[in-house]
């Protein structure tokens, strides 16, 4: 949930279910009106159940205001109105404060200043079926979207690298399976063979792919064995799950460093 | 072979138990090298003429393309785009295992004989 959508959801709380918490299940029996706040990433839909509605729906946008207004009948079995305004935090407490004064009028009308521009062309108000109104303004995506994918600068959290660790050191033993087929197959076929998997793998080459295989299988191990205890729902508390994200990271280095203080 | 096998729940769990069987292969693996490092070719290949050392062999060696099979075809799916070249890899990767699969037999069954 955005942070957005939850603060919609609080403000709609006190006016549509007063004493009553708002939840994606829906409203509880006999509030009026029903109601519901939904969210896309380039929108947050507001949608309120109300009795009844005339089949004439208007938005437009004029000098930086959304206007959608709807005319509403009583008498008529339970209709919709739908509006859908992509708004900032204070343009939707706002609206939902002109919502207050609105619930049991007879007509719908909203002015919302957005805080950027819609696509002028694309507001549309419909109607279906000649129960649902729903009034859209879109925003274009690019302005509200976050798009920042800089890898260098996204601050990432220890399980972050513990997680981007195991992949790529699956990757690695992954790719350490058909040489080491490959050795195995050697070894055992003759003395001569023997002699030369012994010869490669105390070779330079030899020594440091093997430092790097164990890195991989230490780090791929310790964050496996993680891996299994959160399916078994031990250490999932967030602190639980940062002190073993250390420990696989650090214990994966640690091994790697005495592996290659061995060899060297 | 089908691109599509084991996945979902099973993929989970295939993952999950082969990634067990795996691990207590090179606990038993690292601590026989640790006990008694073979010493030349003739204690090196007496070791492999143990039958039981080859079933377990070839229980690990399917654990582990089973692993591996199932950890880089997420890999696949997440980063190898467009479709055509994803399922490409994932068909190049699915005869690379098998081959893998039929090498270990050729490895081990001989050593049986």
């Amino acid at each position: 949930m955005t942070p957005l959508n939850r603060v919609a959801r609080k403000h709609l709380e006190d006016v549509l279910l007063p004493g009553v918490g708002a939840s994606i299940r829906g409203p509880t029996c006999g509030a009026f009106p029903a109601g519901n706040v939904g969210s896309t990433p380039n929108s947050v839909q507001v949608v309120a159940f109300m009795p009844g509605i005339d089949p004439k729906a208007e938005a437009k946008f004029r000098d930086g205001v959304l206007h959608v207004s709807v005319a509403r009948r009583f008498g008529s079995p339970s209709r919709a109105i739908r509006r859908r305004v992509t708004a900032s935090e204070s343009d939707l407490r706002d609206s939902i404060e002109l919502l207050r004064g609105e619930v049991r009028s007879p007509h719908f009308r909203r002015s919302c200043v957005l805080s950027q521009d819609p696509d002028s062309s694309k507001i549309e108000a419909t109607l279906r079926r000649h129960t649902h109104c729903r009034v859209f303004a879109f925003v274009p995506m690019s302005s509200r979207r976050l798009v920042f994918l800089n890898v260098l600068r996204i601050g990432m959290p220890v399980g972050a690298w513990t997680s981007i660790g195991h992949r790529i050191s699956g990757v690695v033993l992954a790719a350490s399976v058909p040489p080491a087929a490959w050795l195995l197959d050697l070894s055992l076929r003759d003395p001569a063979g023997f002699a030369r998997v012994h010869a490669l793998l105390v070779s330079p080459f030899g020594k440091a792919a093997a430092i790097v295989v164990v890195w991989s299988l230490a780090h791929h191990v310790l964050a496996g064995l993680r891996h299994l205890a959160s399916d078994l729902q031990i250490g999932s508390s967030l602190a639980a799950a940062r002190r073993s994200a250390w420990v696989a990271n650090v214990g994966g280095a640690v091994v790697a460093i005495v592996t290659a203080g061995a060899l060297l | 072979m089908n691109t599509t096998a084991f996945t979902g729940i099973r993929a989970w769990l295939v993952q999950r138990v082969s990634a067990v069987a795996i691990l207590a292969f090179l606990v038993f693996a690292l601590a026989s090298f640790w006990l008694r490092a073979p010493a030349g070719y003739a204690e090196w290949r007496s070791r492999f003429e143990n039958p039981a050392l080859q079933v377990a062999t070839l229980a690990f060696s399917a654990a582990l393309l089973a692993h591996v099979w199932v950890g880089l075809r997420d890999v696949l799916l997440d980063y190898a785009r467009p479709a055509a070249l994803r399922r490409f890899l994932l068909g190049a990767l699915a005869a690379v295992l098998v081959g893998l699969a039929v090498w270990t037999l050729a490895i081990v069954l001989p050593l049986a004989a």
